[in-house]
Formats: C-alpha cells, structure tokens, sequence
C-alpha cells in the first residue's frame, strides 16, 4: 500500500514540478506570440494587414486562454480575446490605457509615435492603418495574462446579455443574475486551460503550440527520442564504469593500506573529490584530444558512427567506443573518488565485526575476506547513494556533453535555454523530475529492504 | 585588391579578373601528389555554423537554406559567380526585355525533365508565380518582387516559351528570377487550388485570397512544416535530393540517379560529389581540432581568427586550400534615432552623443584581437570594392578628445564624478547608459561587444553588453525597443538597394530600418537612384546618399566582410568566388590520383 | 585554525580587497600638494609626470583589454607592458583581449563567494525555517477546529477575490480586509463541544516539500530560467538560493529532534526555563556546529553551480569575470592552458576548503 501511495506522490510531484516551471517559463509572453506567427501556416502577410488573423491564430493554439484556469470565486475569467473589438483599436488602447497600472508609460509610447509621426516623417498615405499598426504592436507586446485579465474586467461592464458572457455559460452554469454572487467564494476548475492543453498536446503529439518546438518545429517526443537515448546509454554505462572501478579500488586500497603510497592516496582522495568535473575535461581534452599535444582520442562526439546511423546497435555503439572514452572519464571522475573512499570506509567498519574475526580464525586469506564476505555488506551498505547517483549523473551530463558536443539531453537544455524553446525546456524538465522523484522512491523502497537484510544477517551472525 | 597570399605547392594561383578589377574567381591548383592520410570517398562534409530555419522553396530567410537549396532546386536564371552577374539557368539564353523593359520573354531549355520524368513547361513557371504571389504563401522576403509580376504569357504554339509582364519597368526585374526555385505543378498544386485561379483574379484588390476556402486549403499544406524538414516534399530540379536532416546535426544531399543534367552536354550543369553533408560545428576547439584531423572537406564557415591561426600550421596547409576573400558586406553598431522615451531614455537622438560614440569606438583594435587585422574598416554602408562607394567619406578614428568635446557640447556632463555622463531631463537627472545588443551565437560577437563597450566607457558612457538569440535580436530591433544593437549586413555585387535599410517606409512597416534613419528628402533621394537610369548620374546621387547617411550617423560601421574559403587538396577544379556561397560544393571533383596510390598500395 | 578555514579566510580577505590588490587605478596620487584617492570612484583624474602616485600590486582590472598583449599570452611569453617592467607584466598570462588572468582570479573568487554566501544564506535561511518549524511541531501538539479551518479558508477565498475583482481604492480594500478579519477572530472565539479539530501536521507537509524540492533538477531548473528571464547575479543568487535548503532543512530537522529527546532538554524543560533560554543554552550551542558544516556545504554547492553555469555561458553578465568563464575561455581556444590550470586549482582548492570544514563540523554526514 505504501508503494502505491508514493507513486501517486510522485505522480502529483511531476504534475506539480511541471506546472510550477510551466508558470514560470509561460510568464515571458513575447514568445509564444512570435513562436505563434512563425509556427503558423498563414502568410506573415496575411497576419500584418489582416489582425484579425492574429486573434484567430491565437484562439486556434489556445493562447488566449489563462495559463491555470482555476477561481475560487463564482466569477471565471472569460476566454476573451476572441470577443477583441478589432474595429476600433485607438478607443479601445485609451480604455486600456486608463485601466492599465502603468497607463502613463502607455500613454507616453502613444504620444511620442504621433508627435513622432507628425514631425519630421513624410506621412505615407496609410499613416491611419500604420498608427493602429503601432498600438496593436504595443498591446500584443504585453503581457497576455494581464490583457486577459483587463479584458474580462472590460466585459464586466457590458450588458450581461452580451457575448462574452456565452463563454461563462459554456463553462459552467452560474446564474449571475444578482451581482452580489460574484463575490461569493467558490472553487471552480475549468480543464479549458493552457496547462491542460499543454499536457493533452504533449501526450497525443498533436498540433498545438506546446507540443511541437518552437525553433525546429518537431514534436517534442521526437526531438526528445534520440537524445534521450544517446544521455541514457552514456549515463548506464558511466554507473556501471563508477561501480566496478570503485569497488576494485577501495578494496584493493584496503587491502594494501599499511603501504605509505596507499595512504598519501587516501588522504588525497578528498582533495581529488574537490575538483570539479569540466575543469578535469577541459585538462583532458587539452592533453588527449589537443592537436598540438598528443591527439590520441576524439573530442568530438558528432562524428561517432552512433550519431550517424538511424538505429542504434552494438555494432555502432563498439565502434564508437573511443568516442565515450573522454567524456565518460569525466563524468564518473568525481563519483569514483566519493564511492571509493566512502567503500573504504565501510570496509573498516565491516571489517571489526565478528564475521570476520571468525573467518580470520578459520584460516581465510584477507583478499578472500574482502572479497567474498565484507563487499556484499559493504556495497549494500552505501547502495543508497547509488539510486541518487542517476539523477545526479543527468546533471553532471549537461556540462560534459556541452563540452564534447555530445547530442544529448544536456545540449538540448543548453540550445533550448538559449533559443527560448519552451516547450522542450518544459518537457526535458518534467521528464528530469521525474525520474529524480522515481529514484527517490526507489531508493526508499530499497532502504527498507536493504534494513531488514542487514538486520537479518546480524542476528543471524550473534 | 590585394588578397592575402596563400601557400601553395608549386602552380600559382590563377585569378580570373572581372571587369571591375576586383577579382571574383579564385581557380586552386590540382594536387600534385597523393597524401595517403586523405579520404577517398567521393563525398563532401562542409562544416556550417547552424540549422537553417526550413528548406522550404520559398519560405525562409536563412543563408545556410539558400545554401543547401541551389543543390536541390532549379532557376531560370543562375548567378554567374565567375563574372559577378548572371546566366541562363534552365532557359537557353538570357532572356529578352520589350514593351519598354515591361515585358521578358524566356524560352526553356529541352530535354529539362523532373524527377518523374516529365519535361518542364511555362506552366510550372506559371504555377511558381502565382504561388509565390498568393498573399497566403509566407514568403517575406520575395513577396514585394512578385507584387511588381502582372501576367505569364505562354506561347500558343510552344509550351516552352513565354512572356512574363511587369506592371512596371523597374531594376529588380530580372534579378529576382535568379536562383528562384521553380516548382512543379503537378506536385505542389496539392487540391487543384491554383487550375481556376488566373492572374487577373490574383491582380483584382477585389478578389480576396484570405477567404478561398481551396486557397487556404493549399495555402496551410504549402506553408506547412513537413514542406520545409521532410526529404519525400523537397525535391526539385537540382541534381542532389535531401536524405536527411537531423537537426543540430547534420544536412545530407546525395546525387540524384537520373538527372538531365548527365544528358546536357555542358560543364556547367555537371556535378560530382555522391554526397555533400553539411554538418554543424559551433565551438571553436571543436572546428580547429575537426580541421586539423581532416574530418572536414570545405567550409565558407570558420571564424577569421581560427582560419588565420590555422594558416600557420603546416599540416593544414598540407591537406588545405584556404583563402580570404574581401567582400560586400559589413558589421555595424545600430543607434535607435528615435527612442520613444518610455522604453528607452531620450539618449541617441542627438546626433552629437551618436558621433561622439562613433569616436569613442576602438574599431582598430576590436579588429586587430578579433580578426587578427584582416578585416579592413569600411565608413559608409557601400563597400569600397564597389565603383559607387563615396572614397571622401573618413573613417572616424578613435579621438576621445573630440567624443568628450561632442559630448559636453550636448549638455552631458559627469556632474557626480561617478565616472558615468548624465544630464537633466525633465526634471531627472538621467545618466548616459545604454544597452548593446549582440547575437549569442559565436564568442566572437561577445568579445567585439566588450571592446566597443571598453572604448565608449574611457568617454564615460556605460554600455551595458546584452546577449540575445537571433529571433530575440530581430525582435527587439524591428519593434524599435533598443539602444545599440550589433549586427552584420550581407550584400552582393548587384546594384545596391538603398530602400531596405534607409527608407522612412521600411521604418513604419517594422522593415529593416531599425534606426529610424530618413525624412522626406532621403526618401525622395532613394526614389531617385531606384530610377536614374544614367550610370554616371546615379553614382553621383548614390554618393550623396552615402554622405546624408554619413552625416547622419545612424550607424557606427565597424568593418567589412571576408569570406572564408576552405577546400580540401584531394579534389581538383575548386574554385573560390567572392560572390556567396564562396564556394560550389557539386563542382568539386575528387582527384584522379587516388587511383594510382591504391595501385600503388 | 584549521587548513580550511585558512584557505576560505585567505579568499575572503582576496575577495574583500579585491579593488586595492587589482585595479588600474591608482591607490594613491599626490598632485601639486593635494592627496587623491582615485581607486575610491570611477571619475577622471589627472596627473603630471612628476606627481607620486602608488599603483595597487597588480596594476590591472579583471576584464579589462590590454590591446598590446591580446591574443593568449602565456606567462612566459615575451610581454609588452608599461617601461618594460616586472612590475606591469601579466604575472599569470593574458585572454584573448589582452585581459589579466591574475586580476580575473581575483575577481572570481570575488563573484563565487558572493554568489556562494548569498544564496547558500538563503538557502539556510528557509532551510532552518522549515527544519525547525517541523521538529517544533512534531513535538508540541497543533489543533485547529473545523469551525475555525473553514473561516480561515472562506477568509483567505475572500480576501483573494478582494484584491482581484473588487475596483476600488486600496484604503477601501484595507478596510475590508481588517473587517473580515475581525469576523475571523469572532468565529474562532465560538467553541463546540462536538468539534474536535484537526492536528497540523506541519512535519508531513515539511517532509513532502522537502522531497518535492528536491526532485527539481539543480542545474536544469537555472539554466532554463537563466536562459528565459534576464541574466545576472541577482537572479542567480536567487535561484541557486531557492534550490538548495532541501539538505539544510532535513539536517536541521534531525538535529533539533535528536537535542529534543535529550535528557538535559527534558530536564531543562522540566525545570520551567523559559523558551528563550532553552533556545539559547541548549539548542543553538548544539546545533552551531551542524550549522556550520551544513552552510559550509550548501557553500560549495553554490560555488560550483555559479561555476559549471558561467562554464555553460549562462552565468554572470558578459563584463563580470569569474572562474568559470575563464575556464571556458581556455576550452575554445586549444594553446591556453593558463587559462585552465589556475582558475580551476583556485576552485578546487575552495572547494576542497569548505568540504573540510563541513567534515570537520559533522563527520558522520559529509565524511567522503
């Protein structure tokens, strides 16, 4: 029951993570009107003389709608940018303009444009259109979520029996016959929102804004495929790399640890677990992968047959193996040095318990103790930090695969990030949360085990 | 012009002249012998910098687009890279002006044939007219050539023949048929949209487009995505098919199996390369390193210092052609001229802060680090290599003494002594700082952002350096909402048109006059020069157009463009063009010495 | 002291003079008679040659060109300074405009601990905040009657709906506001027999927004936000701040309910001290040391994230040098291994600093 309950957790934390970045990201509306304009399949020409286009190409990708549609009063927003008075947009800016907190800065861009106009400008003859050309500029270059909000204060004025008050029918019946129960407070959710469709675009691979990217105008899942893959054979094959090297040096430094060289090592452990990862790749990319130096690897993981060929195979993925050399050498550098030294210690630990002291008696080698006996302790002892190990490789990979142009996850983010893809950021940072959640669960689930083995073995050796 | 000489093994460069003693052709000497370290495959990887916005025929703005599309499509008209003008592409010989320049009669080559199989006619010219004159077709950048296109006039007894009707004489009439994609009728006419529609009903302000339900129809399908990315729509009539585009990655085009081209006899049309792959690599250690281990073929791409830096090294040297080549266009600060006050303060509107910035600028020196000096400064927006360029105008030179003149001349002083100008506006003491934004694309553009900035602080003016993306940049500076923005502007050999950046039109309709430059009498010089035809008249008004923009100073002009030319020594014939691409992927031909050495091996 | 600390404090003293040890202003300069500080402003000042001036130990300022030496010097290059002297040579080599590297050290250890205080500081701020709040809560008993939760969410409905819909002068929203409260105090005075009330169990909540937190991917989350919103050191401070307390929290949390079911609390509780004392004598002494190890490595923590992200180029402003940028800047350019070497042993040796001292003041938690 109480793996249920923490799937459902994990659930609501990826649905929280997501539409907590989601809100943030959402909150630079410049974007999504360009992406809006470039991602759709009218002219730009049609959408500059005709503005009406404008308000349909935002209704038909849900842009007018709020970002969350939830209330907690009896009255709803209303999805008004359809109901935009297109006819008049010089009334209908000044209204705006008085409504608006920073009425005076809108006022004063208006001004300046028609003194500026007047001036010293040869007046084209469509000067008139230009103008409403100009406020339109400035009215879709603010904030969306506030011009809604002022919308729907600007339909509360009109006759109830007007338009816009379809749409709150459509919603939910309320009867807004007295004006007083507007007030009153309720809770209503309408699923009509931009998160919802938001989350329905990315799951179906439809057509709407959300769900294709914004600059290579893909659906998400597939930009997301081969990245995804390439991140994920590079992070297992680090784990197991951090596994099996930190298990070999700990116990063999354990085993030689009376030597004075094995003791300068351990002591420089924490030194070396101090250097941060992109310093040690940029150290080995100047001296492995150098021209000038000794140019025995690649630096360059654009080249690896696994990035050319369609399908992944072992095939390409063996022939691509000096590819991996570099950047798997830094990622795991650090996490070797922690696994090492933290084995090492459970070694000691291990190593003054009874179990030992008996197989000692009976007449086992120490390589054998070590081996046979204390590493299955030891290991299940510090396995914890191997279900966090993953999610913290995914980080560690946003930095080396930037610096071997490796075309993962990591260099999606960064492009993404720099290009203001939003849809992707999103959708790489809900899937990143999740899986972070995932081993946070898993690793819980497993520490119970984990507790009673342990629990068991004790009682079994007293 | 001199050129910067490169090292060469044993022939010297032959460089073809043009007729205005600038050089255009670069032809490389063939190999003499065969390196064993180099390729033999029959295919070319050209290093690019990024993702082109879409291979879309007629949508689209990027250079790389225009790039890969001369393999994949097919014009009436090619751009004769060797004389800096044109010649007949798909059509038999240049075509003919009558009915005073209004009317131009073509006439298409035989034996054309598309992919299917079928012989190209006036109707597929017909069809690409009328969609790239349709409102509903997002093409920008060709729409305002198309709107000048009354009538296709095809021939009654010879489908290859026909006559395409201006509805003005105007200079642009010919030079847009150049390396315009042509496209097929029978396979872009998805829903039979354009067989009831004529010219005169497209011609007709009372035909409205925006409401053909079968128009908009086609008009969603032709503008839609998959037109631009998916390799089964692009096809054309060039001699290479996409394969595959794997964004961030890589673009591959391979030889098509049966092309006309391999029927015409003539070495025009002939291409080589199996393969050509544009791949992208942005980092500079990774370009040098890739570059150096020989993973690339040809580039027109490097950065100038890279390119500078790898010149002095002898195994590039060995494996590489290389070359600078001077060109037409040009990095530039733009000034907004008219800030509206709100969003920016009232700072660059006075010509004195715009000149005394100009002063205050270490042009010098931000091409001494950058570009390792081989860029060369340019003072108006002609190039020198041009006959129109106005040689009176100076180049201003960094002088703080005069920016600090100009400066306190305009009323800014630093009355705090906090090391930052500032003034009395309305009441409110306002400090001069201003906000330069440049492209986050390659470091470079970092760097020449903080040098400008380091030179305008010694004037005690704060520049803050902001980094955008590209469509954040062309955001900000088509709406008017910055101070100084930093950015190149590319231009060809063709007659220089004044109205895109300069033009009060181009201001209001959100074009590419970002600073607000003109007034009516610029304006009216534009229209002028657009139709004088007497050569040495039009030089003359274009002179004096350069000194308005001169005086003016809307923008700081930091230096001129170089191409970067880089083919690699296992092929034979590469030549280096001063006109774009710089270099003709397809006419690369591997060299035949390859042969021997596996004989010899 | 320990080794830790020293490193730290020698960074901080490198931090907090950083404008007398490098700057290309001079610190001093006596002219016809009259003493100027000219490091202490940004305005002009002049001087002849004969005037007396004391230029700081190095005389450049990180970011800053030097045209004459651009182009990656390294620190044994041939160098064109100022009368040829060992006094103005880049001691640490150049970048590519010329910059000293020795300067930019010295103005990244400025920005990392900056960065690193600041955020790590708020990190800790809500870190003891929640930690504490969830131990105390645990111990000592909160009911709330329904009566009372539902006032409270009616209130906080209404008040929500005030601010958003009602079109009128804020005195008068003011005015409502204090009204509804006073009605909310009045219901609460109401008690029922029946109505038992509910426990706050402010502990679930902590621990469930603890995980929560922490499943938000660090480096993922700022360089999205980094790349949507404006960069600079403010929002940078902020968000490595607000990604951090996760650890701080949970330490402090186990800390305080440890200390809690110690005898000398329950003694010192018994005896009736006051909870101020109790906080004083016996909380705070316990828990300085954990404190201290678990600022030191959220400390760290801070540092390189404002690392790896000024290495990612979505750091720190263009004109603002930091370790991490100069790393970067030797990573594009293949000869200039100064540029690598340096700024990543001072990192490394800040980091290795603040680890121990986070070993030193807890040893079971951060012990490698």
């Amino acid at each position: 029951m109480r793996i249920i309950g923490k799937i459902i957790f994990v659930i609501a934390s990826f649905f929280i993570v997501v539409g907590f970045s989601f809100l943030l990201l959402r909150h630079q509306s410049d974007r999504p009107l360009q992406a809006v304009t470039a991602n759709s399949n009218f002219s730009q020409h049609a959408l500059s003389v005709y503005d009406s286009n404008y308000v349909s190409l935002y209704h038909q990708y849900g842009l007018d709608l709020p970002p969350f549609y939830f209330s907690i009063s009896n009255l709803a927003l209303p999805d008004s940018f359809k109901y935009l008075p297109a006819s008049n947009e010089k009334d209908f800016l000044i209204y705006w303009c008085s409504k608006t907190g920073n009425a005076k800065a809108l006022y004063n861009i208006y001004q300046s444009l028609c003194t500026f106009h007047n001036e010293s400008w040869m007046i084209p003859p469509s000067q008139i259109l230009n103008l409403q050309r100009c406020s339109n500029q400035i009215i879709s270059s603010r904030n969306i979520d506030t011009l809604n909000f002022y919308y729907a204060k600007y339909y509360l004025l009109l006759p109830r029996e007007s338009k816009a008050f379809a749409f709150l029918n459509g919603v939910k019946k309320i009867n807004l016959d007295a004006a007083w129960k507007q007030w009153i407070p309720a809770f209503h959710f309408n699923p009509n929102n931009q998160f919802a469709l938001w989350l329905s675009d990315g799951l179906s691979n439809g057509n709407g804004i959300y769900a294709r990217s914004w600059i290579s105008k893909n659906t998400v899942g597939s930009a997301l495929k081969k990245p995804m893959l390439i991140t994920f054979i590079i992070t297992v094959i680090t784990m197991l790399i951090i596994v099996i090297f930190s298990v070999v040096f700990s116990a063999e430094l354990f085993l030689k640890k009376e030597k004075r060289g094995v003791r300068t090592i351990l002591s420089a452990l924490h030194f070396l677990y101090s250097i941060p990862s992109f310093f040690i790749g940029a150290l080995l990319v100047f001296i492995f992968a150098n021209p000038y130096q000794l140019q025995i690897l690649p630096a360059n993981f654009s080249f690896a047959p696994l990035v050319e060929n369609d399908s992944i195979s072992l095939i390409t993925l063996l022939d691509s193996w000096t590819y991996f050399v570099l950047p798997i050498i830094t990622l795991s550098f650090g996490a070797i040095v922690f696994f090492t030294s933290m084995l090492f210690r459970s070694f000691e630990e291990e190593f003054s318990k009874n179990y030992v002291l008996s197989a000692k008696m009976m007449g086992q080698s120490n390589r054998t103790i070590v081996y046979k006996f204390v590493l299955k302790n030891a290991v299940y002892s510090s396995s914890t930090f191997l279900f966090l190990l993953f999610p913290a490789l995914l980080s560690g990979a946003v930095v080396v695969e930037q610096m071997f142009s490796i075309a993962g996850i990591g260099n999606l983010l960064i492009t993404a990030a720099r290009s203001q893809d939003i849809p992707v950021l999103i959708t790489l940072f809900g899937l990143i949360g999740f899986v972070t959640a995932l081993s946070f669960i898993l690793l819980d689930y497993f520490q119970q085990k984990i507790a009673g083995r342990l629990l068991s073995t004790k009682e079994v050796k007293e | 012009m001199i050129v910067f000489v490169v090292a060469c093994n044993s022939q010297k460069t032959k460089i073809i002249e043009a007729d205005n003693a600038y050089s255009l052709a670069y032809s490389l000497p063939n190999a003499s012998k065969w390196d064993p370290s180099w390729s033999k495959l029959n295919e070319v990887n050209v290093q690019i910098l990024a993702d082109p916005d879409n291979l879309h025929p007629t949508n689209g703005s990027s250079q790389i687009r225009d790039e890969v599309l001369q393999y994949l499509h097919g014009a009436l008209i090619n751009t004769d890279l060797y004389h800096g003008n044109m010649r007949p592409g798909i059509c038999e010989a240049m075509p003919v002006f009558s009915n005073n320049n209004q009317w131009l009669t073509f006439k298409i080559r035989k034996g054309i044939t598309w992919d299917d199989g079928n012989q190209v006619t006036a109707k597929d010219i017909a069809f690409t007219v009328k969609a790239s004159k349709c409102n509903l077709t997002n093409n920008v950048s060709n729409k305002f050539f198309f709107e000048n296109v009354k009538d296709v006039v095809i021939d009654a007894s010879n489908n290859l023949q026909f006559t395409i009707v201006f509805k003005s004489a105007s200079e642009y009439n010919l030079p847009m048929w150049c390396d315009y994609p042509i496209l097929q009728e029978t396979k872009y006419d998805f829903n039979n949209a354009w067989k009831q529609i004529s010219f005169t009903q497209l011609n007709d302000s009372g035909f409205i487009q925006e409401t053909n339900q079968s128009l908009i129809k086609w008009a969603i399908a032709f503008n839609g995505d998959e037109m631009g990315a998916d390799a089964q729509m692009i096809t054309g009539l060039g001699a290479y098919q996409l394969q595959k585009w794997e964004r961030g990655q890589y673009i591959s085009i391979v030889k098509k199996q049966h092309h006309w081209s391999t029927l015409v006899n003539d070495s025009l049309y002939k291409s080589y390369p199996e393969k050509i792959t544009f791949r992208i690599a942005q980092d500079p250690a990774v370009q040098k390193a890739s570059f150096l281990s020989q993973l690339f073929d040809a580039t027109g791409a490097l950065p100038t210092r890279l390119l500078f830096e790898l010149q002095q090294d002898k195994v590039f040297n060995k494996n590489y052609h290389s070359r600078f080549i001077d060109t037409y266009g040009y990095t530039y600060i733009a000034m907004n001229m008219h800030p509206d006050g709100v969003r920016q303060n009232m700072l660059l509107n006075d010509i004195n802060v715009r000149r005394a910035l100009a002063y205050s600028s270490q042009i010098d020196n931000l091409i001494k680090v950058v570009n390792k000096g081989i860029n060369k400064r340019v003072a108006g927006p002609v190039a020198p290599l041009k006959k129109e360029c106005n040689q009176d105008l100076k180049l201003i030179p960094f002088d703080l003494k005069k920016a600090n003149e100009l400066l306190d001349k305009s009323g800014w002083k630093d009355s705090d002594n906090d090391g930052v100008r500032d003034r009395i506006i309305n009441n409110k003491k306002v400090p001069l700082i201003l906000e330069l934004i440049y492209f986050n694309t390659i470091p470079d553009w970092k760097d020449m952002a903080v040098i400008i900035a380091e030179g305008m602080k010694q004037a005690a003016v704060m520049i803050k350096p902001v980094a955008c993306d590209y469509p954040t940049w062309m955001e900000k500076v088509s709406s008017h909402n910055y101070d100084l923005a930093m950015g190149s502007w590319n231009t060809s050999s063709f007659p220089e048109d004044y109205s895109q950046l300069w033009s009060t039109a181009s201001y209001i309709g959100n074009g590419s006059n970002y600073t607000g430059f003109g007034n009516l009498a610029s304006d009216s010089l534009i229209n002028a020069i657009a139709k004088e035809t007497n050569a040495t008249q039009k030089i003359q008004l274009e002179k004096k157009m350069q000194q308005l923009i001169y005086d003016e100073q809307p923008y700081i002009f930091l230096y001129g463009l170089v191409r970067r030319c880089v083919v690699h020594k296992r092929f034979d014939h590469a030549t280096f063009f001063a006109e774009r691409p710089g270099i003709l992927y397809s006419s690369l031909q591997l060299s035949p010495l390859y042969k021997k050495s596996s004989v010899n091996n | 002291m320990k080794w830790g600390y020293k490193i730290i404090l020698f960074f901080v003293i490198v931090a907090m003079l950083a404008p007398l040890i490098s700057n290309d202003r001079p610190l001093v300069l006596i002219s016809n008679g009259e003493i100027n500080f000219p490091f202490l402003n940004h305005g002009s000042y002049a001087f002849g040659d004969d005037d007396l001036k004391v230029m700081p130990l190095i005389p450049y300022r990180a970011g800053v060109s030097d045209f004459d030496n651009a182009d990656f010097k390294s620190p044994f290059d041939v160098q064109q300074v100022k009368n040829n002297s060992m006094f103005y040579r880049h001691w640490l080599g150049t970048t590519l405009r010329g910059c000293d590297v020795l300067a930019g050290i010295i103005s990244g250890a400025r920005y990392a601990l900056i960065v690193g205080f600041c955020s790590s500081f708020v990190s800790l701020i809500i870190g003891l905040l929640l930690g504490a709040g969830s131990a105390f809560s645990s111990v000592s008993v909160n009911r709330i009657s329904f009566l009372q939760l539902i006032a409270l969410v009616f209130l906080l409905m209404f008040g929500f709906n005030l601010f958003l819909y009602v079109q009128s002068d804020l005195l008068i929203k003011l005015l409502l506001f204090v009204l509804s409260v006073g009605c909310w105090i009045l219901v609460s005075r109401i008690k029922l027999k029946f109505d038992r009330g509910v426990r706050l169990n402010f502990e679930k909540i902590e621990s469930q927004l603890t995980i929560l937190f922490s499943s938000i991917p660090r480096l993922f989350f700022v360089v999205a936000v980094m790349g949507i919103f404006h960069q600079g050191i403010l929002t940078l401070i902020f968000l490595l701040g607000l990604t951090g307390w996760m650890e701080i929290a949970r330490v402090v949390r186990a800390e305080i309910q440890k200390i809690q079911s110690m005898d000398y609390y329950a003694a010192a509780k018994l005896s009736g001290a006051s909870w101020t004392r109790i906080t004083s004598k016996q909380l705070i002494p316990n828990l300085k040391p954990l404190l201290i190890a678990v600022f030191a490595f959220s400390f760290a923590g801070a540092i390189l994230s404002e690392a790896s992200l000024s290495f990612l180029g979505f750091g720190l402003e263009a004109n603002q040098v930091t370790w991490g940028s100069l790393i970067l800047e030797g990573k594009e350019s293949f000869n200039a291994w100064w540029l690598i070497v340096f700024p990543g042993f001072c990192l490394s040796s800040c980091l290795a600093a603040l680890f121990s001292i986070a070993r030193k003041g807890n040893n079971d938690i951060y012990s490698l």
